[in-house]
C-alpha cells in the first residue's frame, strides 16, 4: 500500500513537468509580452525591463532559468505586481480561495449526495422530477447569475448576510452557495444514477430477500457503491473549488487567487501564470491521489493485495 | 395445511403476462422442482411470492404462508417472513453478493436483523455455518470480501447465509448453473444434506432435469407461463403426460446408446410472452396437436396424483402424445 502511494506521487514529477512545459511554451507563443501596453515605453526602458527579467534570451534558456528556481521553490517574481513575488502572491490568495472552497465543497458534497439520494428512492416521483429540473438548472445558471442574485435576495433584500467582503463566517456562506450550486447539482445527479443503477442490482434484490429493511439496504447496500462515480469526479472538483472562481471572487469582493488566472494571462504575467497553473496541477494531482486512497477505502475490489 | 400454498398467481410486466394462472402447494419437508426453459415464468413466480419484484410488475392471486396471505402485505410483513421463514439462494453467486461488504457482515446481518442478535455473537454463529457448508478456513471467510472468494465457496457462502436463521423453506432459484460440473454435484447434495438436517422444505428452480430427478420429490413444469405438468418426479419423469414434458425429457442428451449426430431439440421456439398464441402455447411445437388446441386453453385434469394441462392424452395411455420416449420408460 505504502509502495503503491510513493510511486503514485513519483508519477506525479513529470506529469507537473509536462505541465509547466506546455503552458510556459503556449504563454511565450503567444503574441505580445508583459510590458505592451497602450501607452508605449521608451525602447530603451523596455530593453532594460526585459533584460532585468531575462525576457531578452532565447525561450529554452528562460525555460531553463525557471526550472532551476523551481527546484529551490522558487517560483520568481511577478512581471506585474511590482516588487511581488508569485509565491508571495499565491501564498496570501490561496488560504482564502481554500477556506471558501473547502465550505463550498461541503455544502456540494452533502447536499449532492442528500438530494441525490432522495431523487434515487423516489425515482420518477413529482419529488424527483422536481429535484432534477433544479439540478439542471443549478448546472446552467453561470455564477454571474446566481452570484448577484443571492446578493440581491438574502443581503440586500432580506438582509441576512453581507454583501461581499471576506470577514469572519457570515461572509463565506453567500459566495460558497454560489461557487457550491453547480458542483452540487451535478453531484445530485451523479449519484441519482448511480444510486438508480445500484439499486437494480442483483445483490440489493438478494438483500431484500434477507429481509432486511429499507433503512439497511439504502445506507449499508447501496449507498457505498453508489459513492464511487461521485468519489471520481471529486477530484477535479475538489481542486476546481478549493482554486476558487474568478466571478464569485470577483462579485463578493474576496482576495482569493481565482482572479490571478485571468489577470495574468491577460497582462502576460509570465511567472504568474506559470505558477497558478503549477499550484492548480498540484492540487489536481493531490486530490486524486486521495480520490485513489479513498477508493480502496470504499471498494475493496480496487485495493492491492 | 400446505406450508406454502399459491393460488392462480398472475404476474404482468407492462400489460405483458410473464405468469398466468399458476397454482400449487408446497408441504413441510418437502422438496419441489419447478422446471421450464428461460422465460417460462419459474424465477418470476418465486419472486412473485416473496414480493421481490419491481414496483411496476402486477401481481394478482395469492400466496400463503402457512394460511398468511403474502401477497399485498406490508413490506414489515415481508420482512419477518423473507430471510427468516422463507430464503432464497439466487442463480449467480457473482453478483447476488455484495462486493463492497465483508462476507462477515452480509451473513451476521440476517441473524441481527432476525435474531435480534449482537454483531460477535452472529459472527460466531455464521462462521459455524460456514463451517457446516463446508468452507475451509471459515474465520477467514468472515473478513474477506466476495471477490476473494471462488464461485462455488460464494454460491456455498450464499446457501449458509440463507439457513442461518433457520427457514422453514428455502427457495433455490438455478442455484448451480453458474458453477461447474463437480462444483455443481457437491452443491447439489449439500443442499440434500441440509434439507435433511434440518427439516426445511426446498423449491428447487432449475431448467435441469438431471438436478430434478436426483433431489427433488415432486416437480412441476411450467411453459410460457402456465403450468403444464405436475407430479411426483419419478412418475413425471418415467411418462410424461405433457407434450412438452415428453419433448424435454426426448431432448436430454444421453450417455448411453450411440452418440448422435446432433442433440435433439424441441423444434421451434418458446412463444414471445406478449405475443403467446391463443389455446395452448405449446400447440405451435406439439407433434400431437389437435385443432381444438389452438383454440382452448387447457385446463389442468388431475388423477389425484398428477396433474396435467394437455386434453389430448388422458390418464394411463401416455403413448399417444406422438412423442417418441426415448428413455422407454
Amino acid at each position: 500500500m505504502l509502495s503503491r502511494a510513493a510511486t503514485r506521487l513519483l508519477t506525479a514529477v513529470p506529469t507537473l513537468f509536462v505541465l509547466v512545459g506546455l503552458s510556459f511554451f503556449l504563454m511565450h507563443a503567444a503574441p505580445g509580452g508583459p510590458f505592451d501596453s497602450e501607452r508605449s515605453l521608451a525602447p530603451e526602458v523596455e530593453a532594460r525591463l526585459n533584460a532585468q527579467f531575462h525576457l531578452d534570451e532565447p525561450a529554452w534558456r528562460q525555460f531553463g532559468r525557471y526550472l532551476g528556481g523551481l527546484l529551490h521553490g522558487d517560483l520568481g517574481p511577478s512581471l506585474q505586481y511590482e516588487g511581488r513575488s508569485v509565491a508571495g502572491l499565491i501564498g496570501d490568495g490561496a488560504p482564502v480561495s481554500a477556506a471558501l472552497g473547502a465550505v463550498a465543497l461541503l455544502l456540494a458534497l452533502t447536499g449532492g449526495v442528500a438530494l441525490g439520494a432522495i431523487a434515487a428512492l423516489r425515482r420518477d416521483s413529482a419529488l424527483d422530477r422536481g429535484l432534477m429540473l433544479l439540478a439542471l438548472l443549478g448546472l446552467s445558471l453561470p455564477s454571474y447569475v446566481v452570484a448577484p442574485l443571492l446578493i440581491l435576495v438574502f443581503a440586500l433584500a432580506l438582509d441576512w448576510l453581507p454583501a461581499g467582503g471576506w470577514d469572519g463566517p457570515a461572509s463565506v456562506l453567500l459566495p460558497a452557495v454560489a461557487l457550491a450550486l453547480p458542483q452540487l447539482a451535478a453531484i445530485a445527479r451523479l449519484t441519482r444514477g448511480a444510486l438508480g443503477e445500484v439499486l437494480a442490482a442483483p445483490w440489493i434484490r438478494a438483500a431484500r430477500a434477507k429481509g432486511l429493511p429499507e433503512r439497511l439496504i439504502v445506507f449499508r447496500h447501496a449507498l457505498r457503491p453508489a459513492l464511487l462515480p461521485v468519489l471520481s469526479w471529486l477530484g477535479p472538483a475538489a481542486a476546481g473549488l478549493m482554486t476558487g472562481s474568478v466571478v464569485v471572487e470577483q462579485v463578493f469582493g474576496i482576495p482569493g487567487i481565482g482572479r490571478y488566472f485571468v489577470q495574468g494571462a491577460l497582462n502576460r504575467d509570465y511567472t504568474l501564470v506559470l505558477g497558478v497553473v503549477l499550484f492548480y496541477g498540484a492540487l489536481v494531482v493531490t486530490f486524486n491521489f486521495l480520490v485513489d486512497l479513498a477508493y480502496g477505502l470504499l471498494d475493496p475490489r480496487t485495493r492491492p493485495t | 395445511m400446505s406450508l406454502l400454498s399459491i393460488d392462480q398467481l398472475r404476474v404482468r410486466h407492462r400489460g405483458v403476462t410473464v405468469v398466468d394462472g399458476v397454482s400449487f402447494s408446497i408441504e413441510a419437508g418437502e422438496s419441489l422442482a419447478l422446471v421450464g426453459e428461460s422465460g417460462s415464468g419459474k424465477s418470476q413466480t418465486a419472486l412473485a411470492m416473496l414480493g421481490l419484484l419491481p414496483a411496476t410488475a402486477t401481481i394478482e392471486g395469492s400466496v400463503r404462508l402457512r394460511g398468511e396471505e403474502l401477497l399485498g402485505a406490508p413490506r414489515a410483513t415481508l420482512d419477518g417472513v423473507r430471510g427468516r421463514r422463507i430464503a432464497m439462494v439466487f442463480q449467480d453467486p457473482m453478483s447476488s453478493l455484495n462486493p463492497c461488504l465483508t462476507i462477515g457482515l452480509q451473513m451476521a446481518e440476517v441473524l441481527e436483523q432476525h435474531r435480534g442478535m449482537r454483531r460477535a455473537d452472529a459472527l460466531r454463529e455464521a462462521q459455524a455455518m460456514l463451517d457446516a457448508v463446508r468452507i475451509n478456513e471459515p474465520r477467514r471467510r468472515l473478513g474477506q470480501y466476495p471477490h476473494e472468494l471462488s464461485g462455488g465457496m460464494r454460491q456455498r457462502v450464499l446457501i449458509a447465509t440463507a439457513l442461518l436463521a433457520r427457514p422453514e423453506l428455502l427457495i433455490a432459484d438455478e442455484p448451480t448453473t453458474a458453477l461447474d460440473a463437480t462444483v455443481q454435484a457437491e452443491v447439489l447434495a449439500l443442499l440434500d444434506e441440509l434439507r435433511q438436517a434440518l427439516g426445511l422444505s426446498l423449491l428447487l428452480i432449475t431448467h435441469d432435469l438431471g438436478v430434478v430427478s436426483g433431489h427433488c420429490e415432486r416437480m412441476l413444469v411450467m411453459y410460457a407461463g402456465r403450468l403444464v405438468e405436475a407430479g411426483p418426479t419419478r412418475a413425471v419423469l418415467a411418462a410424461p403426460r405433457h407434450p412438452y414434458s415428453a419433448a424435454l425429457l426426448a431432448s436430454r442428451p444421453s450417455l448411453h446408446g450411440p452418440k448422435p449426430h446432433r442433440l435433439p431439440a424441441i423444434a421451434g421456439q418458446p412463444p414471445d410472452p406478449s405475443r403467446r398464441p391463443p389455446g395452448c402455447a405449446f400447440a405451435p411445437r406439439c407433434a400431437a396437436v389437435q385443432p381444438s388446441c389452438r383454440v382452448q386453453v387447457p385446463i389442468l385434469q388431475t388423477d389425484g396424483l398428477r396433474a396435467w394441462a394437455c386434453p389430448v392424452v388422458a390418464a394411463g395411455n401416455q403413448g399417444e402424445t406422438g412423442v417418441e420416449d426415448r428413455n422407454g420408460a
